[in-house]
């Protein structure tokens, strides 16, 4: 996951300026949820994808591999939509269970269709600015923007606590790992709640830490960005 | 300067870190901090930067105790800066120039300035070519370089190495070694360590903490000689304090001195 801020720091596109970006990223994400139409949000897809792989040059099979992260649970989700319920048989596909017929409509089809491009389309729009901006040309933007300091501060951190998170954990893992933790699903089991505890300690024992260096590099409430 | 005045530190959990411990940075210009593990030498740093304040005792900077309201602390730390053991605990941004520039832009000191003392700082500690990398995938030895030249930037007038070696190859120590003879000429510095031979060259004072407490001090050549302080904190001798004693050759003071000087 660390792979994300190394992208951010070295495509082609780090340096370039942050607002044009941010512009290009909120027009598309303004037309994907004003205007109704899947031809729109696909192309809006494929040119964030374009920009993103092809011309900040982000390898195709990394960008895919991050996306489907999220788009897991996006098929989970849209699942609840696709399908419905009802006691009169209205669907083009479905399973009779006991009085009552689980299926697919068609307009639910449609509404499914539509919502996974919009969605779709939305997150190549943010993953083209996320995995192409460096953090520190983001807090420019939001400065900008006057979002208030404490907002501006939050982000920061919470950018910084998921990788002090994913660091720790991938640490404990490899560890358990080494040790055989998950040679069996027994072991599995128990080896994940004993990385959740101890995520949960090392993770608070990091943030005392960043507290300190925080200290040390004389911050005071407010992220500048040097502009 | 710095005075510790016999301060004591306690843990949360009741762990007493410190006893009566008193150290006077005036008394050499490199000042080593000897102990093993545990022994409360990064207790007694963070102890001198003012962020664990001693249940007992005082720490002084010219003279006047050190406050420890907010804004006394912000001044007193652009004065005493701290490179931490861990360089990835010390990096908060993922880009070396930003990490770098992020003390100066706190301080509200103008861009152009911020660029020409981070080339200065990273040209101290021989890493230019990294300013625009991402501080992530660096190696161990080029994050510590970082780290440093982190710590550099500010131009404080004492600067606190907490075991600067650990985890370094012979060529990188010997370059810390290098920058800290660089530096001791503009900078009181303290060093800790328990590598022996590093502390034995680089330093011209030495403390020797054991649980917690100090039970010699004194400059380099005696306190290495000093059997029986050294016993009592598990510590070795340096290599050349060694073959002065068992080859009967005179006490040199770094391996260079003694090369010279052998025929
Ligand atoms: N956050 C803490 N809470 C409780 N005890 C601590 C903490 N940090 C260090 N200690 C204890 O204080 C003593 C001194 O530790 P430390 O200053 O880290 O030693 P050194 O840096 O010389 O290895 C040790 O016994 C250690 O276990
Ligand atoms: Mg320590």
């Amino acid at each position: 996951m660390l792979i994300i801020d190394k992208y951010a720091y070295s495509n082609r596109l780090a340096d370039s300026d942050p607002f044009l970006k941010f512009i290009v990223v909120v027009i598309a994400l303004a037309i994907t949820t004003t205007i109704r139409s899947i031809y729109i949000n696909i192309m809006i897809f494929a040119m964030m994808s374009f920009m993103t792989t092809k011309v900040a040059g982000i390898p195709l099979d990394k960008y895919f591999r991050i996306l489907s992260i999220p788009m897991g649970f996006l098929l989970i989700s849209t699942i609840t939509i696709l399908v419905s319920v009802s006691k009169i048989d209205i669907f083009v596909y479905s399973i009779n269970m006991f009085d009552y017929y689980i299926g697919i409509t068609i307009s639910s089809m449609e509404e499914s269709i539509y919502i996974v491009t919009r969605v779709v389309a939305s997150m190549g729009a943010a993953f083209f600015l996320g995995l192409t901006t460096p953090l520190n040309n983001l807090v420019k933007v939001f400065r900008k923007l006057h979002l208030p300091k404490s907002i501006i501060e939050l982000i920061v951190l919470i950018y910084r606590s998921i990788f002090i998170f994913l660091e720790e954990a991938q640490e404990i893992h490899t560890g358990q790992e080494l040790k055989f933790g998950y040679s069996n699903f027994k072991n599995s089991l128990r080896s994940t709640g004993l990385l959740l505890r101890s995520l949960f300690l090392r993770v608070l024992l990091r943030y005392k830490e960043m507290v300190i260096i925080l200290e040390c590099k004389l911050y005071d409430g407010e992220f500048k960005t040097g502009d | 300067m710095i005075k510790v005045e016999s301060i004591d530190y306690k843990y949360e959990d009741g762990t007493l870190a410190l006893k009566n411990v008193s150290i006077d940075l005036d008394k050499g210009k490199v000042i080593g901090l000897i102990g093993g593990n545990g022994s409360g030498k990064s207790t007694l740093f963070l102890n001198i930067l003012g962020i664990l304040k001693p249940s007992k005792g005082k720490i002084k900077y010219n003279n006047e105790p050190i406050k420890y309201d907010k804004k006394s602390l912000r001044d007193y730390r652009q004065k005493v800066t701290m490179v931490f053991q861990d360089p990835d605990k010390q990096l908060f941004y993922s880009k070396v120039y930003d990490d770098m520039a992020f003390p100066l832009r706190n301080l509200d000191i103008a861009e152009d300035e911020i660029k020409e003392k981070v080339n200065a700082s990273l040209a101290e500690v021989k890493a230019l070519d990294l300013i625009e990398k991402p501080t992530h995938f660096l190696s161990y030895g080029q994050k510590k370089r970082i780290s440093i030249g982190g710590a550099l930037i500010m131009d404080s007038k004492v600067l606190l190495l907490d075991e600067p070696t650990s985890g370094l190859d012979p060529a990188m120590s010997k370059e810390v070694k290098s920058i800290i003879k660089n530096l001791s000429q503009e900078k009181r510095i303290v060093v800790s360590s328990h590598d022996m031979d590093f502390i034995y060259e680089a330093c011209d004072y030495i403390y020797i903490i054991s649980k917690g407490e100090i039970l010699g001090e004194g400059v380099a050549e005696d306190v290495f000689l000093d059997k029986d302080i050294l016993e009592k904190s598990g510590l070795e001798k340096p290599w050349l304090v060694k073959i002065h004693e068992n080859l009967n050759l005179p006490l040199y003071k770094s391996e260079s001195e003694l090369l010279e000087n052998r025929d």
